[in-house]
């Protein structure tokens, strides 16, 4: 029950997340003893920069503690939607924490909501949505991409989200969202090379009260195509963003006084914080497009 | 609360937003409801049962230039249907800004208005006696009626209040008065501080109007808990109240001071201090941070800790003590009443009268507001001595939860300096679990951010900060906002974890 519920002990079957710092972390299966190459069960070792960890030793250890490696120590903590994230196996580019909280917020979820998603892709959107709309709420997710779908709804399964996400296998752009989800959903979210074939579909399965709307395209002609069929299938309050979120490195700096009368160089020194930004940041994820279809 | 969960009506006594063109306004619908909408004064009788996203349009009162009435329409005229798609010029290279391409006067202009004309035929006669009109582009000429229609916009859409449209409008409207927390920067900490449905969640909420405590209460849906906890007599609720909450939403809902939780939850570390450090966002007084007794006052302390008797008595002291206090309230009872609505200002103020009187913080209370506020607010203080009050009761509660389980989460967001603070409660958060805390400002979250780094039962402290752009997108003109707000401010988060070396 490692993500759907918050618990304090580490037990078989759990993802836990080996934090040896802000930039090295891993999402590990607790898995006691794998098959080696013969098909014979060993211990299931994990290898990090600071040397071995026995997974077997972190059945019964609380989250949040320390463990030993080989040479060194980590962190094992319980696992969430941001640090998913930040460690899963990418089979796609994803969707990062910044606009993952702005799709949510702007598309208006709660728990007992229905959101319909597509694609898929590495399913680090849907941890969240999936956490959001929970306990008594539905993600529907689509991926056209027959392994990847399976894939996704086999991590679905093993972090114990597969009772609020619904994964499925299906070209929503050629076949829409099935007559099944018909007037069903709170919101649909969109992330697709051309979403804007996808805004009929998206109208059928939007609710008769009304619903919103949000697509993600790294691309401004994407944003473009996407925002003139929203208008032309009647929606509102259509509007186009892009967020960012810059992390601060924070240092403490010393520098001499500058004495415009003396030759040699002063012995005083001035000593402040600093909080900068890195000098290269991300400028550019993609372009977040909302929209309401209000009640018929 | 309401037994009928129907959500699509526009019912009285509830919030409500009122849309017109871009300008939106929360206002609570009581009878014979008028609401000011620029200098408009609209009567917003005709709207109750009515659907959400009806369309009215505004009407002129008999006799008076400035009052409206709403009725129903299909569909709101735009004015950019007055545009001629034949007549338009290639450029601008003919026209001249000599002051003499409006034929009209601006005192004919103000007499069609006077004479109740609608807006669609003030532009109409607007662009018949403009000279350049015509010679402008396609773009100028849309260009130039969505201003006018700012002004002659003559339609309200009528919304039900949610957290994204409150958070907007109250950012939009002053920043300040929410602390600059923008609506990507409180998306944030909800993701920040993993916030579970079923989780336990431990919030301080000081000056930004509710919207922080109402989030969290969205997210919840009724499921877990929040215990929140605010710094002085009353809390802010705007968002909370504009959100019509239903009482499902609110079971998960236990508020309590500050003061009187840290005095239960931690009885041993006696809540003396000599003097009124007063929380304000001056570092002040959090230099000795190893001192346990200034500690316990977590740069928040209200007079209840200098004396340490009768919350209600300390409650009125307070203000005579700190000045900076009694600004703080004016401040609060400004942001309340702010909304220059007769309607919905006496009401407000009478829920802060009785709430001072009876120290209740139950929002359902509040809720009754609109059924006339007949409370019983002196019942509580009278009662046996031997019967807990209720807010005493909801400080055991909150109390008790926290004694059990630990908190799943710690979100501060404040005007104060809040080291003391986290000093405290951070010992009641669980293991593996994070803290969100907001700054508006850079310097003071920097220190925090040193002052977190050195403690051992805290990992991964990170320092943000977010950027917003809003995108202008019509064909052929699409570029970003010429406007965009400049900060969202400053978000720490970290998490917490066990101190204890690994057993080797």
């Amino acid at each position: 029950m490692s993500f759907s519920q918050l618990k304090e002990t580490i037990e078989e079957g759990d993802t836990v997340i080996l934090y040896l710092n802000p930039l090295n972390l891993h999402s590990i299966e607790v898995k006691p003893e794998i098959p080696n190459k013969h098909d014979e069960l060993v211990d299931n070792v994990f290898q990090t920069k600071y040397g071995a960890l026995k997974i077997k030793g972190l059945i019964g250890q609380k989250f949040g503690s320390k463990v030993s490696l080989s040479k060194g120590w980590a962190y094992v903590l319980h696992p969430t939607p941001e640090l998913w994230t930040l460690t899963l196996p990418h089979r796609t580019q994803i969707i990062y924490s910044a606009d993952i909280s702005m799709i949510i917020f702007q598309l208006d979820l709660k728990p007992g909501c229905i959101v319909i998603e597509s694609g898929t892709g590495s399913g680090s959107l849907t941890h969240a949505l999936a956490r959001t709309v929970s306990p008594n709420g539905t993600v529907h997710t689509f991926d056209f991409h027959k392994q990847r779908a399976a894939i996704a709804e086999a991590e679905f399964a093993g972090h114990k989200i597969d009772s609020v996400v619904k994964s499925y296998h299906r070209d929503v752009c050629q076949l829409g969202f099935g007559p099944d989800l018909d007037s069903l959903a709170d919101a649909v979210f969109l992330d697709l090379p051309l979403p804007w074939t996808v805004v009929p579909h998206a109208v059928k399965v939007i609710k008769k009260s009304g619903g919103r709307f949000c697509s993600f395209s790294p691309c401004i002609e994407q944003v473009k195509r996407t925002c003139e069929a929203l208008h032309d299938s009647g929606f509102r309050e259509i509007q186009t963003m892009e967020c960012l979120q810059r992390e601060l490195t924070v240092r403490s700096r010393t520098v001499p006084i500058l004495h415009p009368d003396k030759e040699e160089e002063s012995e005083e020194k001035m000593t402040f914080t600093s909080a900068l930004p890195q000098p290269t940041v991300p400028g550019h994820t993609g372009y977040l497009t909302f929209a309401t279809l209000p009640p018929n | 609360m309401e037994p009928s969960q129907d959500q699509s009506t526009i019912k009285l006594g509830e919030y409500i937003v009122l849309q017109k063109g871009n300008f939106m306004k929360i206002h609570q619908l009581s009878k014979n409801s008028c609401v000011m909408l620029g200098r408009d004064k609209i009567d917003l009788t005709s709207i109750i049962g009515h659907k959400f996203w009806t369309n009215f349009k505004m009407v002129h009162k008999k006799g008076s230039k400035r009052e409206f009435e709403l009725i129903v329409c299909d569909k709101s005229e735009s004015l950019l249907n007055l545009i001629d798609k034949d007549v338009r010029g290639t450029d601008n290279r003919d026209i001249w800004d000599d002051g003499s391409s409006q034929l009209m006067s601006a005192d004919e202009i103000f007499k069609l208005r006077d004479r109740g004309c609608s807006g669609q035929d003030i532009v109409g006669q607007l662009l018949e006696n403009s000279k350049t009109f015509h010679c402008k582009t396609e773009y100028s000429q849309q260009k130039y009626l969505k201003k006018k229609e700012k002004k002659y916009f003559e339609y309200v859409v009528v919304l039900r209040p949610n957290i994204r449209v409150i958070a907007q409008i109250l950012f939009s409207k002053d920043p300040q008065k929410v602390l600059n927390l923008r609506s990507d920067t409180l998306s944030q900490i909800v993701t920040a501080v993993n916030l579970q449905p079923t989780g336990k969640y431990l919030l301080y909420e000081n000056g930004c109007q509710g919207l922080v405590t109402a989030v969290v209460l969205n997210h919840l849906g009724g499921n877990g808990r929040l215990i929140h906890l605010y710094p002085n007599l009353h809390y802010q609720k705007h968002a909370v109240l504009a959100m019509n909450f239903q009482q499902k939403d609110l079971d998960s809902f236990i508020s309590v001071r500050l003061s009187s939780f840290l005095k239960k939850m931690f009885p041993d570390s006696s809540c003396k201090v000599s003097g009124p450090s007063v929380g304000n966002c001056k570092l002040i007084a959090c230099e000795n941070s190893n001192d346990p007794q200034l500690e316990s006052s977590g740069g928040l302390s209200s007079s209840e800790v200098i004396n340490g008797g009768n919350t209600h008595e300390c409650c009125e002291r307070d203000e005579d003590i700190s000045p900076r206090r009694g600004c703080l309230n004016t401040d609060d009872t400004e942001v309340s009443t702010e909304e220059i609505d007769p309607a919905h200002e006496p009401p407000t103020r009478q829920f802060i009268e009785t709430s001072q009187s009876s120290q209740e913080q139950k929002l359902e209370d509040s809720a009754l507001i609109s059924d006339g506020c007949k409370r019983k607010s002196s019942t509580d203080d009278n009662d046996a001595p031997s019967k807990k009050s209720k807010w005493e009761l909801e400080v055991d509660k909150a109390v008790d939860i926290l004694s059990t389980v630990k908190a799943d989460g710690l979100i501060i967001i404040c005007k104060e300096y809040p080291i003391h603070l986290i000093n405290r409660l951070i010992k009641l958060v669980a293991f593996s679990r994070n803290m969100v805390v907001y700054s508006m400002y850079q310097e003071p979250i920097v220190k925090l951010f040193c002052e977190l780094k050195l403690r051992k039962d805290v990992i991964g402290v990170k320092l943000t900060e977010s950027f917003l752009r809003n995108y202008q997108v019509l064909p052929d003109r699409t570029h970003p906002e010429i406007n965009m707000s400049s900060s969202g401010g400053f978000l720490l988060t970290a998490t917490v974890v066990s101190p204890e070396d690994c057993p080797s």
